[in-house]
């Protein structure tokens, strides 16, 4: 990818086939709006076609997989196939799926909405779904990474965790679509491979991943967090801190803080000293909302006085 | 010309306009709205061409059962 704009501008663009920076009128239009506003466009350009697509898919029953992987690649291309796909039993779409080369299986997976097929992604094997992650990283395309996370069931979640590298999952983890399937990615990622990711943010800057990632944890997963932290290479922590100074992401260092040993605690309160009054105040107000001020210790402490 | 571009707009998609789309200038919404009609063109477009070009690739017993689902 080599533009720079939201990620959800980008989705938006692919569907309605315009380049990214013709709808610059949309940065200001938040994530959620401009969500609902993708699920309408989709619903919108498949039911314009209703009809065809779904006589296209009870076509694909009277013909042989081969037949119909061949037609998908020579024919129909990338963008028809995804919207077929969704018209298709799941099955016989995955049958049609395994004889496609891989890289023309990735540019239907760009194409697709996860949620018209759902039923046929969870009938894909999980060597197919390893060979489409990777191609997808090394496309850099974290969007439709991201789009999928929420319609993989634990051992497809498994095998795309583990066919990416700590800096692709991170980059994966910030587009995540569906944040509710966040701590389903975490169960399967371990201790270690969290360990790894938090190293891996400290040298390429990508808190701003992690964190987003932390902020829709199960109360049970945040002790694992710390645990990682305090693995991770010296360093780490205090750049945890900066960052979420940086980008105001207090509400997900927070929690994890209050559930580390007592001198990483003392490391973060020497640091809090060098924020505004402000911002400590507002910091103290999100703790107790969290319900971690207690917990806090000399965090705690040092910004009850320094904010006093 | 307001309301045009807006109830363009709102025609085109399924449902009530987000807040953030629906708060969109005038030309904004029409050029979304434009788009979006260009975007169901081409696909019927391309559906209706594929169709036609796939019968090629099936085996001649199956072309009639299978123009026959498609409608062709």
């Amino acid at each position: 990818m080599t533009t720079d704009a939201r990620p959800e501008v980008q989705r938006i663009a692919r569907l309605l086939r315009v380049r990214p920076d013709q709808l610059g009128f949309l940065d200001d239009v938040d994530d959620a709006d401009l969500i609902a506003f993708r699920g309408q466009l989709t619903s919108t350009l498949f039911d314009a076609n209703a009809g065809v697509l779904t006589r296209l898919g009870s076509a694909a029953k009277l013909l042989p997989s081969p037949v119909l992987a061949k037609i998908a690649e020579r024919v129909f291309g990338p963008l028809l196939c995804a919207r077929v796909a969704g018209a298709m039993d799941p099955s016989k779409a995955s049958e049609v799926a395994a004889r496609l080369p891989v890289n023309f299986l990735t540019d239907v997976a760009v194409e697709l909405d996860p949620r018209q097929v759902e039923q046929v992604v969870r009938a894909l094997p999980n060597d197919m779904i390893v060979d489409v992650a990777r191609v997808l990283g090394q496309r850099e395309d974290w969007i439709t990474l991201g789009q999928f996370v929420g319609f993989l069931g634990a051992d497809h979640l498994t095998a795309a965790v583990d066919a990416l590298d700590d800096t692709q999952l991170l980059r994966t983890a910030y587009t995540v679509d569906d944040v509710s399937a966040i701590p389903g990615v975490v169960d399967v990622v371990g201790t270690e491979r969290l360990t790894a990711l938090f190293t891996t943010a400290a040298r390429e800057d990508l808190f701003d991943a992690l964190l987003r990632l932390a902020t829709h944890l199960r109360d049970d997963q945040i002790d694992s967090l710390a645990d990682a932290i305090m693995a991770a290479e010296r360093g780490t922590l205090g750049r945890l801190v900066t960052a979420a100074a940086t980008c105001r992401h207090w509400d997900a260092l927070l929690p994890i803080a209050a559930s580390l040993p007592a001198d990483a605690k003392a490391g973060i309160a020497e640091s809090v000293g060098d924020l505004s009054p402000e911002v400590r105040a507002d910091i103290m107000a999100q703790a107790t909302s969290l319900g971690v001020y207690d917990d806090l210790g000399p965090i705690a402490d040092a910004l009850a006085e320094r904010a006093a | 010309m307001s309301n045009d571009a807006r109830r363009t707009l709102t025609e085109r998609v399924t449902g009530d306009l987000p807040e953030g789309i629906a708060a969109l200038g005038d030309t904004e919404r029409q050029f979304l709205a434009n788009a979006i009609g260009d975007a169901k063109r081409a696909q019927r477009a391309e559906l209706a061409a594929a169709a036609e070009e796939s019968l090629g690739y099936v085996p001649k017993l199956l072309r009639g059962p299978v123009r026959k689902a498609v409608g062709l």
